[in-house]
């Protein structure tokens, strides 16, 4: 019992101890650099029209559903003062300031619109929540310039918190492949490779029965082992050699935007200084300390926002069903492109007083990308058709009935039909 | 055995490679029955060379004779001449629905095709036109807004009276006679012109679209299931439910279906089907749309090509084997319409659920901006 508590002990003294800033540094200088990028791309690709101006209807989340996008010029001034913050934090100028504020900004842009939810949206978000609280600006900042310091060291907690994060994505990414249509079935693999058998040169290779496989499997592997392999010295630059080859060749397949750079970006916070002398000799060495005052309460907020990461990614098992069917508990777990799913929704509504039927389909107010997701997502196929109800009460002073019938198509399998009734909207 | 690292990677690397080769489809013994890559780009030549192209062509063929017929009826208003340019009308709008499709690059950008049909036009303005007595030729045509030309301002200039008899009237002795006559003109002669700028775009754009054998947005193959899904779903939604009254607030409505003065709403629909047919079965080769699905589906017991094909065809049956007008359908015969709903419903569901699911496509920009 004793060995057990002087054990906990030596780890709560380790997460205290004083270490080189620099891998902190690093990551805050790539995260603001690729937030900048990513903030100049959302405006350029014509998304702050597209996305949050031209929906006459958004998909709020629950607890949220006071977030409203703001009026033409400025949303657009909000998405470019998100830039601009991201620049402050590469910069370290202002730091705290720059950070929360754009914590804020990116969240509440993110909250705008359930519809256009992705992993590596809500990835930043956490990221910036947890920078709030860290000394990122300690060095390789403007902040940190004037103060000629004789101790930039920081807590080696600091930096941990974020190494875990990066490897909690690995980990339940690879989790969420844990599933017979990634694993049995290589699906969605097969069709995305078979799609893409054009590419030049690796093309070729995607038409053979194996190569699904091959990617499905060693993708579940690459992401459940390749946190301990960067945590690991040993392997760390062959494990960064791997992340790189893996989220370029994502890159190279599926096109998806900026998540491959952030990934590979992020994978910086575990190089040390150790490490970089390896590449640069020239690196002047930090020695490490304990603190004098550890402020050992940050322990337990550090502790529940874990357990919180732990529980999220796995919730979906407190649910009964599929959850690449269902997708209760689908978000916010780290499920990474495991399924390739389309849907189609027929609304049929009937007012209570005139006894009228009549068919509603969401493309004639949702816009294209709203009702792509809508389809095959059932909280938002609920939500919508609650809203359908609302707007029909406000326009006639009548009560309608609702029932819904919802076409999905999973991973190549035949479509299959749910019918939601009435009370489902109620 | 010691081997050295440089040895032991190579050996690893043969046998990946190895591996590969084995893994090769069944290997020689199945090689006539499995078909190991797909020619995209080939079918994207084919639909744009053998479809798209065709159908504008086959259009602008049919707008000329519109206006050699509109020419002679201004000429000469008759019984016969009339009937001439109506009869030409129905050839074109038919033409125009196999067209309809092809929306693709900058036609679409710019919203190029509702120069020709956009539905429905504004009667004020064009009876404000008529009255105006501006001179209503081509000039003024093309200056017009998108609502106030096209084939369905021609199908009510040509078709709206209660019978030909009255109609000709407008023509002849009307007190709008010339305006009419010159607006017809003007309208058939502003077909020929958009529909030549339209091939031009088109033959501009072909080497940009037959290229894009990605899987992203905005990629051809993507264009091209969308405009299908967008197609069918217009046609349900605008053209035959909003007709039956079946949406919000409306109450069956003939006035509202899509050929209200001509009549000829079941012709149009059926060449909308046969234009979703040409699309995905492309007559000269194999190398179609058809032909990918069925080629990702190999080895796979229901394929879903012959269920498209069918669905397809139980639509165009339910078409031929109406009796009267959809028009009148929809007063005298509404349940037949529902069916004809149900059954474009079922040819929307295996485009826009099955086949996108099957051909891994990318229809939205967050899908392609992560996960």
């Amino acid at each position: 019992m004793q060995k057990g508590s002087d054990r906990l002990s030596k780890w709560s003294d380790l997460l205290f101890q004083k270490v080189d800033p620099l891998p902190l540094s690093l990551f805050r200088i790539t995260f603001g650099i690729l937030l900048f990028i990513s903030q100049v791309r959302f405006l350029a690709e014509g998304w702050v029209e597209s996305l949050y101006l031209e929906p006459t209807y958004h998909f709020t989340y629950p607890g949220f559903h006071w977030v409203r996008p703001l009026p033409g010029i400025w949303m657009y001034s909000l998405v470019i003062g998100t830039a601009a913050l991201a620049v402050f934090i590469a910069l370290g100028l202002f730091y705290r300031i720059a950070i929360i504020g754009f914590f804020l900004s990116f969240t509440y842009l993110e909250l705008i619109d359930k519809s256009w939810y992705l992993n590596h949206y809500y990835f930043v978000s956490l990221i910036a929540f947890l920078l709030v609280f860290l000394p990122a600006n300690q060095s390789m900042s403007i902040d940190s310039l004037p103060l000629k310091q004789s101790d930039s060291r920081i807590a080696r907690w600091s930096i941990l918190c974020i190494q875990c994060q990066v490897a909690t994505v690995y980990f339940f990414a690879g989790i969420a492949k844990i599933k017979y249509d990634w694993l049995i079935l290589a699906q969605p693999m097969d069709i995305w490779l078979n799609a893409r058998t054009h590419i030049p040169v690796i093309g070729s290779l995607f038409s053979f029965d194996v190569t699904p496989y091959i990617f499905s499997w060693a993708g579940m592997i690459y992401d459940l082992t390749i946190p301990f392999f960067l945590f690991w010295r040993r392997t760390r630059f062959l494990a960064f050699f791997a992340v790189v080859v893996f989220h370029v060749l994502t890159h190279i397949l599926f096109n998806i935007g900026m998540f491959p750079w952030i990934m590979i970006g992020s994978a910086l916070i575990f190089f040390d200084r150790l490490d970089w002398k390896k590449i640069f000799p020239g690196i002047q060495d930090v020695s490490s300390s304990f603190l004098l005052k550890p402020k050992r309460w940050i322990q337990i907020p550090l502790a529940g926002y874990f357990a919180l990461q732990f529980f999220l990614p796995l919730r979906h098992h407190l649910f009964e069903g599929n959850v690449l069917e269902n997708e209760k508990g689908f978000r916010f777990a780290w499920h990474v492109m495991v399924m390739e799913k389309n849907g189609h929704v027929e609304y049929q509504l009937t007012d209570e007083v005139t006894g009228k039927t009549w068919s509603r389909y969401p493309s004639e107010e949702l816009t294209l990308g709203q009702e792509k997701q809508m389809s095959f997502q059932r909280d938002m196929l609920i939500q919508y058709g609650k809203h359908l109800k609302k707007e029909y009460y406000q326009q006639t002073g009548n009560e309608c009935s609702i029932t819904a019938k919802n076409w999905t198509a999973l991973n190549g399998r035949p479509s299959k039909i749910t019918v939601y009734s009435a009370k489902d909207f109620n | 055995m010691n081997f050295s690292s440089s040895k032991r990677a190579t050996l690893f690397l043969v046998l990946i490679l190895s591996g590969f080769l084995s893994c090769e489809k069944d290997e020689t013994v199945v090689e006539e029955e499995v078909q190991q890559t797909f020619d995209r780009k080939l079918m994207l030549d084919n639909i744009y060379d053998n479809v798209a192209v065709p159908a504008y062509e086959t259009f602008l063929d049919r707008a000329k004779n519109l206006l050699m017929a509109a020419e002679a009826f201004s000429e000469n208003p008759n019984a016969m001449s009339l009937l001439d340019v109506q009869e030409q009308w129905k050839s074109a709008k038919f033409a125009w629905e196999q067209v309809e499709f092809y929306d693709f690059g900058e036609i679409n950008s710019l919203f190029l095709q509702n120069k020709i049909d956009k539905y429905p036009f504004n009667l004020g303005n064009v009876e404000d036109n008529l009255e105006s007595g501006d001179t209503l030729d081509q000039g003024f045509v093309n200056n017009s807004g998108s609502t106030t030309k096209g084939l369905p301002v021609l199908e009510y200039l040509l078709f709206h009276g209660a019978d030909n008899t009255a109609i000709l009237e407008n023509y002849t002795s009307g007190p709008l006679a010339l305006s009419y006559r010159n607006y017809v003109v003007g309208l058939a002669s502003d077909l020929v012109v958009q529909t030549e700028q339209l091939i031009q775009i088109l033959n501009y754009g072909r080497e940009a679209w037959v290229s894009d054998i990605g899987q992203g947005v905005g990629t051809s193959l993507n264009q091209l299931a969308n405009n299908q899904v967008a197609v069918i779903e217009e046609t349900i939604i605008i053209k035959v439910l909003r007709t039956l009254g079946l949406d919000k607030f409306a109450t069956a409505d003939p006035i509202r279906v899509d050929t209200p003065y001509a009549k000829v709403s079941y012709e149009v629909l059926k060449n909308s089907l046969i234009s979703i047919q040409n699309s995905v079965t492309e007559a000269s080769s194999q190398v179609n749309l058809y032909g990918l699905l069925n080629f990702l589906q190999q080895g796979q017991d229901e394929l879903l090509a012959p269920k498209i094909e069918t669905a397809i065809e139980k639509a165009m049956e339910a078409l031929d084997n109406t009796s009267t007008t959809f028009y009148d359908d929809i007063t005298s015969n509404p349940s037949e319409l529902e069916t004809l709903a149900n059954l474009l419903s079922d040819i929307l569901v295996l485009v826009k659920v099955d086949m996108a699911n099957q051909l891994g496509l990318t229809i939205v920009f967050n899908i392609t901006d992560g996960d």
